[in-house]
């Protein structure tokens, strides 16, 4: 037993001997093969160095590096750096990246062949040991010992399997990523030199394939102009170490065409190594394209704005100046970069033109960066750097930005100085002209209208017949003449619309009365459908529109046919209708009619006789009104021309707060007239009350609180006469002052009444115009202030003359006021309400001009009696800018001191109309 | 009844002579010419006419001055003016009728019923 025991042990401590020798066996085999393997794997990576090499052409660092790498091989591995001696010296003797792949390839054989043998070696050792584990089935430390090995072994299989499958599943991402993206994905191997671009390759830069490529691929698919720096940067990536590498180049597509890339990728390195790059490339051609077209944009307009003529500037939501362009600067006389500091408005347009200043709040800009209204102004001053002042016509719109928010305002401005001066110029050429054409015109027809009248004997047929042509020309070279100087009056504003209250029925009556003689001459009926609506207008101008058009039509109507003559009131407004069945107007032709010299054929003015101008008149008419005119047609179904004038609201704004408290109360039955009156006394800064009847002023008014009663004669129930009767029996109405407003006209009444009628204060007739209807209020007003001394305003700069004047007015019983500038003439006027106003005309400051342009504006001073007394005579176009109520005009010169007393009184007299001025013989 | 007598103020010779044929051709009238503001206030003086046809644009003193004159003038206070003028604007028209003139005629006339218009004004 012992012996077996012996026998046992000695076999358990050969068998455990020879174990663990074959584990030390196994061990070594183990690190000779890691080792093997490091091996290899430097030697792989200083091959992969080769390439790089190979691949930039450095011949001499290549062969460097070729003889480096076979010295450590002769000394590794003597028998292998036999084998692969001859590739060394085709190497040797050509740097080809071709060898320096075979190379690589033969390496990695030789270290699959070793790892092979090891891997053989290790499974006999293995094999050994199970027979030895068989037979020590006991011994438990020798079986524990090998399983543990078994058991490594077996788990550096199981991570190479995860290892792979980690592999396999990036990989498939890989495909995943580059299938769900279309930027390109690529997947370089920087050892093997080869390049996988993804599928978008074809999708997205249409090339017919992608998959496995060259690595030139890449570098040929580069804009020559970015190979270079590209390059450089990728091997300075790759060079320095760093796991990341991007840059920005353009990828040729395979239609030639470049696309804008961002390509960026990561190194994958071993030991320092790269061995391997992924990345992807990003198409940015939308976005670079974008901005590139952003940038360019951004310069034109930088250009417009530079070279635009006009001056732009832009400002900020508090007025300071963002940007400004050289004819802004050039303009107002600074640099660009002086105007761009601080705020513009402080630096040319910080006065208004008299030198008050302009603040901000009421600059036009501020409205547009406020409250986001576009304005412009056709007139106003902006302030050279040197002071002077230059006439600007501007604009201000606002400015947003993409949120829809109000960041600020651009401001457009041009210089009008030289175009104000050029109107003039003309204004005053077409004034001059219109005479001079006029003059020999006059003649001419004078003559040629005595011949042809036979008042000068009789004529052959023939001749009769020619001076016949020569006066029905001479007609329309008259008509032709008016109507340029109407519409160019017209249009530069010069005239001024008298607008009274009118109906519009009886517009229509009167305008087919005029042209019904010239319809039936053309065998056209004429037809009205008129509502009665009351307008505020200049009934003149309004008859000459529909006149005209009437006219138009008559004269492209057929016989037989039928216009109408209509208008139909809306809330705001009133649209007066033309219609006839003639042959029509092209629609192309619609807009351009209303233009001068325009017509549908070009035939027609000399078959027709018009001057062409008569539509561009009715426009310049409608548009002053505030209305619009247009035209509609059908061709051969007739036209029908229309024309809107907006009506007065009872809401309008007072246009100028006149004397506060002056009540007027209005009595009549006709709603309309009410509605009008109401309105015209509010705009001119009166109270107004109105009552639809006698019976109800009686019953209802305050008159304790009334300053004048405005009362209609023909009423249902208590007549005009009737009520006044009524009033005066009132001791609270009778002193208050009434006129009347009536159709009849005071002498139809007068001389009819059975019986005196009361007392009344004024008569104004009915329709009437509101500048009448104000004087006779203000009249009756101011006359009820019972005997008090006629007041006059006397504006003269000369104190000497000034106290002459009034010693001798006060002989009189005239008082007056002395103001001896413009200003003080402005502030006595407005204080004490004189009944006459003498006035020189040049005077310091605000001139005499300028004094009754002030009046003109005031509603209750536009009536005052004026006495120009003046060292020079005014020029006829002077003397009707000066003309206010009744006007007189005397010269100092002319006019003895005696004589200009005289006619002042006389004039006092004639506006008191009471006679109560007491004359001093 | 007793021919009327019609003074005529224009600056114009064309316009005299014919305006004058006009209203000799046309009925009872004798007609007498001035040249001017003052040469036809001077006139007016002397010839005491029944009416005075007055243009407005003329040189030295206008037609508006003439009338003002003639105004001043016991002499000539009564006697009806006309303007004639080539102003036919409502604006200038309303302007001259303000001043107190019996009438307006615009320039150019028509020869042929020049004397039917001057009677009219005048109420003859």
């Amino acid at each position: 037993m012992f012996r077996l025991y012996a026998l046992l042990a000695a076999f358990y401590l050969l068998t455990m001997g020879v174990m663990v020798y074959l584990h030390y066996r196994l061990a070594a085999l183990h690190e000779r093969s890691v080792k093997v393997n490091d091996q290899w794997s430097r030697h792989a990576l200083r091959v992969d160095d080769l390439a790089l090499l190979a691949g930039h052409g450095d011949a001499l660092a290549f062969r460097a590096l070729l003889a480096d790498i076979e010295l450590d091989l002769r000394r590794e591995a003597p028998g292998h750096a036999a084998e692969l001696a001859p590739r060394f010296r085709d190497m040797h003797q050509r740097m080809n990246l071709a060898s320096v792949i075979a190379l690589r390839r033969d390496a990695r054989n030789i270290q699959a062949r070793e790892l092979t043998v090891q891997s053989g070696q290790r499974a006999r050792i293995r094999h050994a040991n199970s027979f030895l584990v068989g037979l020590t089935l006991f011994t438990l430390v020798g079986a524990i010992f090998y399983g543990r090995r078994l058991l490594d072994e077996r788990q550096f299989v199981i991570d190479l399997e995860g290892l792979n499958a980690k592999l396999k599943e990036s990989e498939d991402r890989f495909t995943l990523a580059s299938r769900a993206t279309s930027d390109v994905i690529w997947d370089w191997n920087i050892v093997a030199n080869t390049l996988e671009l993804s599928s978008s390759l074809i999708t997205r830069y249409g090339y017919p394939q992608a998959g496995k490529m060259d690595m030139n691929f890449w570098y040929e698919a580069m804009h020559p102009e970015d190979r270079e720096r590209v390059g450089a940067s990728l091997h300075r990536a790759l060079d320095s170490g760093e796991d990341r590498w991007s840059d920005d180049y353009r990828f040729r597509r395979y239609d030639g065409s470049y696309a804008w890339v961002f390509d960026r990728g990561t190194i994958l390195r071993e030991h320092g190594k790269p061995l391997r790059m992924i990345g992807a490339i990003l198409d940015m051609t939308e976005r670079v394209e974008a901005e590139l077209e952003v940038s360019r944009l951004s310069r034109q307009n930088e250009m417009i704005l530079q070279s635009a003529a006009d001056g732009i500037f832009g400002i900020d939501i508090n007025g300071e100046t963002i940007f400004v362009n050289e004819s802004a600067a050039a303009m107002l006389g600074f640099t660009t970069d002086e105007m761009k500091r601080g705020r513009m408005h402080q630096l040319v347009h910080h006065s208004h033109e008299d030198g008050s200043p302009y603040a901000w709040n009421d600059c036009p800009a501020y409205h547009a960066v406020q409250r986001g209204v576009e304005t412009s102004t056709a007139s106003d001053t902006f302030w050279r750097r040197d002071g002077t002042a230059v006439a600007v016509e501007y604009s201000s719109r606002p400015m947003y930005d993409d949120l829809g928010e109000l960041v600020g305002a651009v401001v457009t401005f041009r210089d009008v100085s030289e175009r104000r001066a050029i109107e003039k110029m003309k204004d005053e050429f077409v004034s001059i002209v219109s005479h001079e054409l006029r003059t020999p015109l006059t003649s001419i027809r004078g003559a040629l209208g005595l011949l042809a009248g036979g008042r000068l004997g009789e004529l052959p047929e023939k001749a009769h017949r020619m001076l016949d042509i020569a006066v029905s020309n001479t007609d329309r070279l008259v008509r032709l003449i008016n109507d340029i100087l109407d519409i160019e009056r017209m249009e530069s504003g010069k005239i001024t619309l008298s607008r009274q209250i009118c109906d519009t029925r009886e517009l229509l009556e009167q305008v087919a009365d005029v042209m019904r003689p010239m319809a039936e001459r053309a065998q056209i009926h004429l037809e009205v459908d008129a509502c009665d609506v009351t307008l505020y207008a200049d009934s003149d101008r309004l008859v000459q529109t529909l006149t005209n058009l009437v006219s138009n039509a008559v004269k492209f109507s057929g016989a037989g046919t039928t216009i109408t003559l209509s208008a139909h009131a809306e809330a705001e407004l009133v649209t007066f209708d033309v219609a006839d069945e003639g042959r029509g107007i092209p629609s192309e032709k619609l807009d351009a009619i209303f233009e001068r010299f325009q017509q549908v054929d070009a035939s027609d003015s000399r078959e027709k006789g018009g001057s062409g101008l008569g539509l561009a008149i009715c426009r310049s008419i409608v548009r002053q009104h505030g209305g619009e005119i247009w035209a509609e047609s059908e061709m051969g179904h007739g036209s029908r021309f229309r024309f809107t004038v907006p009506r007065i609201s009872a809401t309008a704004q007072p246009k100028t707060a006149a004397t506060p408290g002056r009540t007027i109360l209005i009595c009549d039955d006709d709603p309309s007239v009410r509605e009008v009156m109401t309105t015209l006394l509010t705009l001119k800064g009166y109270a107004a009350e109105a009552f639809a009847s006698g019976e109800e002023l009686l019953e209802r008014a305050d008159f304790a609180n009334a300053d004048a009663i405005l009362l209609d004669l023909v009423m249902p129930g208590l007549n005009g006469w009737q009520t006044l009767a009524a009033l005066k029996d009132r001791s609270d109405a009778a002193s208050v002052p009434v006129v009347i407003v009536s159709v009849l006209s005071p002498e139809a009444v007068g001389g009819g009444a059975q019986s005196a009628p009361p007392a009344f204060d004024g008569w104004v007739q009915k329709p009437c115009e509101e500048r009448t209807l104000v004087t006779a209020l203000e009249h009756a007003m101011g006359g009820s202030t019972p005997n008090r001394r006629a007041r006059v305003l006397l504006v003269e700069d000369d104190h000497d003359l000034a106290r002459v004047i009034a010693a001798s007015f006060d002989r009189h019983g005239i008082d007056v006021v002395h103001a001896a500038s413009g200003a003080e003439a402005i502030d006595h006027v407005q204080k004490s309400h004189p009944d006459l106003l003498v006035l020189d005309l040049v005077l310091p400051g605000i001139d005499g001009f300028g004094v009754v342009d002030w009046l003109k504006d005031h509603a209750l001073l536009q009536r005052v009696p004026l006495v120009v007394y003046s060292a020079d005579e005014p020029t006829p176009s002077q003397r009707e800018r000066l003309r206010l109520g009744p006007t007189e005009f005397l010269t100092k010169s002319r006019v003895s001191p005696d004589e200009f007393e005289m006619r002042v009184v006389q004039l006092l007299d004639t506006m008191t109309g009471k006679g109560e001025i007491a004359h001093v013989a | 009844m007793s021919r009327k007598r019609i003074l005529l103020i224009d600056d114009e010779d064309d316009i005299r002579e014919v305006a004058m044929l006009a209203l000799e051709t046309a009925g009872d009238y004798d007609v007498v010419t001035a040249a001017g503001g003052r040469k036809g206030i001077e006139t007016a003086t002397k010839f005491r006419p029944d009416l005075i046809l007055l243009d407005v644009m003329m040189p030295e003193l206008d037609g508006p001055s003439t009338f003002a004159r003639l105004q001043e003038r016991d002499e000539t206070r009564g006697i009806p003016v006309v303007f004639l003028t080539a102003k036919v604007q409502a604006a200038d028209r309303r302007n001259l009728a303000a001043l107190g003139a019996a009438g307006i005629i615009a320039k150019p006339f028509d020869p042929m019923t020049l004397g039917d218009q001057v009677a009219e004004l005048a109420s003859w």
